[in-house]
């Protein structure tokens, strides 16, 4: 949105203010958001290789050097990020424990892009007994807090990472089929779709080389927002103690158990905390750039 | 109105009996519940009377007939951990959550509409943009960081609040905090978004050559203009908030619903999990209604179409 | 004429507005001259894009920020250019009264007409709410809305076009401003509907012995209010005059061009429509010399290059205009 511009509109006639381009800086994260993706894929990678480059290993306890504070020194061991109150490093756990957050939110979010897309292009193209079954489940589940169900599941079924995805998968599918739903009802009214109609066109071919090209932009950058929501979401539910099994570290455990030293050894639950903060802003910050680049529209969902 | 009112609470049947069956059919599946209680060093009698006791020994549509059954009558049987009726323990709970969620709720809202504003307002300045470069930022914090990063300064260092409890009646301002702050930060987002697009309305064009000032045009005419989408994406986001409160009580331990749902689910105290799966489910039900009478009050248009 | 006798309410004079792009500066009006007095209608007319809103609103203070103007604005006798946003807003308020022309959009949805209108007399007459709402349903009366009590208590999606335009109307005049300006405040309603509203403004004018200044691309519009017209091409006036003159003796091609695209009730068969070639010309893309050169059936060499200055006044004129080649004068 430009302000000017939009001024300019207001008083102008749109046949002269469209001329009148907009003066000056079109977003004020401008140059952030290929930096923050580069830097997202430098912390991304950093942890995938955890095993190659990090010396310490995550589970290793060490009751002796229990809770030291960061920059420790213990015999050759270097503690950069200081210890837990098991003398886990805490510096090892954290590049571990971003592997989960990574992973679960590219994964959740492609596979909800999937099959929420799949599921909203099915009701747009068909109207009818699908429509009207699928946007009712989306305006239910939307309107319902589905975190609470996803702890019951989660608790009932027994915490695991498929678990975890497939619960996600279930919750965030709903704001792609909105999407798709709305963006492939908006093609259906074109002329270059009404044209291929009366071509006799129909069917996937249609649907694929006609409607599907006009979604993916809006999705993708939807797509980022969800894996920021994601992320959020799993390391939540680690918080609560529901996510993957304890012996595997995640950003959502530490924090939960650095919580109970906060008195005296802060750096437990402090360097979790800031790694959460900064992965979902710098997502964020991208799909901002993404969506003022793509469809502006999309951040009001 | 009636219209209104009807399809909430099919959407609420709709929701309890989905949920229920789901929860139901989920606990048989994944394992004998009979086990869970019993504990792991229960003799074979113990489990076979824990069993009958529930109704475990039935066949499994008997077991979901008397479910739905007790369902329709609030009875969600006793928890496993207080051996008290599920249902009044959930319900002793939610004054706290519903203060909690009220006072979050306030406090998004009278922060991010005069920050939405101003945001619009001085878009091309550097205040402008900080404005939004924070919200940016605490849109990216969970509410359970939040919650760490206030512990930390407030309670560990500064040493003015309570981390934990709702002893004092301070105890209320850092589980609001960080149960507000991402909806705070969303909203001025959304507000400055609504009030730039509104900016181009005719009416708005109409109230300054009327000579109105500009606070008159902002607050009044704006204000009550874009509060019909934002009241919209409010319905939206109650679900999520009421999630992040459910977390919030469990980072400072405030005992309202969200905690004895936590210690439910360490418990395997089904009883107490479905008792307050419900209960949430009817209050974000009840939630979205007023919502939709909300509606009707600001924006005329929708109200002919109902009457 | 007895309108050039009346005081004069605005005079612009050499009025110039740039705005700043990224494509650079677009001059969107170049050196304009008019002025309209007590009780006068003066018509702007040209297709769109030649400049009309912007020429007029420059006068309200209601162009963008990003505009910049030269020249000057006299609103009764006293210079408002360059004046503070808060002197600009007391003119809107007192002085100045103006029609939009979506009236649907110029209203907000949500609040009752009346109460839109209550509205301006509670905050810039200090009324109490009931009065400011009698002053209203009076208002509402004398715009010739019937049962001005029940409408006065809807909401403006309830209204017919019609209707809402003279809410609008009814908000413009409120405060008896001097000067009323009507951006084409006909053009989005039914054909009916138009003329009564012209008359209703035409009616007010009179009663209350206001200037008007309608922006219009309506010939037939401007021929059935205006005491003057002023015909605008890419950002300048190319002719200005009494409204019979430029009518029936259109000294500029442009406008012999416009008359002749009209059909006239009654010139039957024979006389065929003309049209003008070409397109009107966008902000950016004004060409040297006339604007009008390319699409000029009368250009002549010294057409594309040097621009035509408008002689005002010239012999004792009131008609006045900017071509190298005329049409002769009938």
């Amino acid at each position: 949105m430009q302000p000017k511009m939009a001024i300019g509109n207001l008083f102008l006639g749109s046949k002269i203010a469209s001329k009148i381009a907009p003066n000056g800086k079109k977003s004020y994260f401008l140059q952030a958001g290929p930096i923050c993706l580069f830097l997202l894929a430098i912390a991304s990678i950093l942890s995938f290789t955890a095993n190659l480059w990090v010396a310490q290993d995550p589970g290793y306890q060490d009751l002796i050097s229990r809770l030291k504070p960061p920059f420790s020194k213990v015999g050759d061991l270097n503690y950069y990020f200081g210890t837990d109150q098991l003398g886990r490093d805490v510096f090892s756990r954290l590049i571990h424990g971003g592997k989960i957050s990574f992973a679960v939110g590219l994964i959740t979010a492609t596979l909800a892009m999937i099959i929420g897309g799949a599921l909203g292009l099915i009701a747009a193209y068909f109207r009818g007994w699908q429509e009207a079954i699928i946007l009712r489940v989306v305006d239910i589940q939307t309107a319902f807090p589905f975190l609470i169900v996803a702890i019951a599941i989660v608790s009932i079924v027994g915490s695991g990472l498929t678990t975890i995805i497939t619960t996600l998968v279930i919750w965030l599918w709903t704001p792609f089929a909105r999407l798709a739903h709305a963006k492939a009802l908006i093609v259906k009214e074109s002329e270059f779709y009404k044209a291929a109609i009366s071509s006799g066109r129909s069917g996937f071919g249609l649907v694929f080389q006609h409607i599907v090209p006009n979604v993916v932009g809006s999705m993708m950058v939807v797509w980022t927002f969800i894996v920021a929501q994601t992320i959020i979401a799993e390391s939540s539910m680690s918080y609560l103690g529901l996510g993957v099994p304890l012996s595997t570290p995640t950003w959502g455990s530490m924090l939960s158990e650095g919580r109970n030293y906060l008195e005296n050894a802060w750096w437990i639950a402090l360097f979790p905390a800031f790694a959460i903060m900064l992965t979902v802003f710098c997502v964020n910050v991208f799909g901002d750039w993404l969506s003022d680049r793509i469809d502006p529209q999309t951040k009001k969902i | 109105m009636i219209r209104i009112l009807g399809s909430r609470l099919l959407q609420l049947i709709l929701v309890v009996i989905g949920i229920g069956t789901l929860l139901f059919f989920l606990v048989r599946v994944s394992g004998d519940p009979a086990l869970a209680i019993a504990g792991s060093d229960a003799t074979a009698e113990n489990i076979a009377s824990i069993r009958q006791s529930l109704g475990l020994d039935r066949s499994i549509l008997e077991q979901y007939l008397s479910f739905l059954q007790n369902l329709c009558t609030l009875n969600f049987g006793e928890s496993y951990t207080y051996l008290l009726p599920a249902m009044p323990l959930i319900l002793a709970a939610l004054p706290n959550t519903l203060y909690l969620s009220f006072v979050a709720f306030l406090l998004a809202i009278v922060i991010a509409v005069p920050a939405g504003i101003y945001a619009a307002v001085k878009r091309n300045s550097f205040s402008g943009k900080a404005v939004m470069s924070i919200s940016m930022l605490g849109q990216s914090i969970p509410p359970f960081v939040i919650g760490i990063f206030l512990i930390l300064v407030f309670s560990v260092w500064l040493r003015w609040l309570p981390s934990f409890g709702n002893e004092a009646g301070l105890s209320i301002i850092m589980p609001s905090v960080a149960l507000s702050a991402v909806l705070m930060a969303r909203y001025t987002r959304l507000i400055r978004a609504y009030f730039l697009e509104e900016l181009n309305r005719g009416y708005v064009r109409t109230g300054k050559s009327l000579g109105f000032t500009n606070a008159r045009i902002w607050f009044k005419h704006i204000l009550r203009n874009i509060s019909v989408p934002m009241l919209s994406l409010i319905g939206i986001d109650l679900g999520k908030f009421v999630g992040g409160a459910v977390i919030v009580e469990a980072v400072f331990a405030w005992p309202g619903i969200g905690s004895l749902m936590i210690n439910a689910v360490k418990a395997r105290d089904y009883p107490l999990l479905e008792a307050g799966v419900f209960a949430i489910a009817v209050m974000v039900v009840l939630l979205n209604l007023i919502v939709d009478l909300l509606y009707l009050y600001i924006d005329p248009r929708i109200r002919a179409k109902v009457n | 004429m007895s309108q050039s006798n009346g005081k004069p309410i605005v005079e612009v004079s050499n009025l110039d507005v740039f705005f700043n792009t990224t494509q650079g500066k677009l001059h969107a009006i170049r050196s304009a001259n008019w002025s309209v007095s007590q009780g006068e209608t003066l018509v702007i007319l040209g297709e769109s894009g030649a400049g009309k809103s912007v020429s007029v609103h420059a006068a309200t203070g209601l162009l963008p920020g990003t505009a910049e103007i030269t020249g000057s604005i006299k609103f009764e006798g006293e210079e408002i250019l360059g004046g503070s946003e808060e002197t600009l807003r007391q003119l809107r308020a007192e002085k100045i009264g103006v029609i939009f022309q979506d009236p649907l959009a110029s209203l907000d949805p949500c609040f009752k007409v009346g109460a839109q209108i209550a509205e301006i007399f509670t905050v810039h007459r200090g009324m109490s709410k009931s009065e400011a709402w009698a002053e209203a349903v009076k208002l509402l009366d004398s715009v010739q809305i019937p049962d001005p009590e029940r409408r006065a208590n809807q909401f403006s999606h309830q209204l017919s076009g019609g209707q809402r335009q003279r809410v609008v109307i009814a908000m413009a005049i409120a405060l008896s401003p001097t000067l009323l300006i009507a951006d084409e405040p006909t053009t989005a309603l039914d054909a009916s509907v138009q003329v009564a509203v012209l008359e209703l403004i035409k009616k007010l004018r009179n009663e209350r012995k206001m200037a008007v200044v309608l922006i219009t691309h309506n010939i037939g519009v401007a021929a059935s209010i205006a005491d003057r017209i002023a015909i605008m091409y890419g950002g300048r006036i190319v002719e200005i005059g009494d409204t019979k003159e430029v009518l029936q003796s259109p000294r500029h091609p442009y406008t012999q061009a416009l008359l002749a695209s009209m059909p006239k009730i009654g010139a039957g068969a024979s006389k065929r429509l003309v049209t003008i070639t070409g397109t009107p010309p966008s902000l950016a893309t004004i060409p040297g010399g006339c604007a009008f050169h390319p699409r000029c059936t009368r250009a002549i060499a010294k057409c594309s290059d040097v621009v035509p200055e408008i002689e005002l006044n010239k012999n004792g004129s009131l008609h006045s205009f900017a071509c190298h080649n005329p049409e002769e004068a009938n």
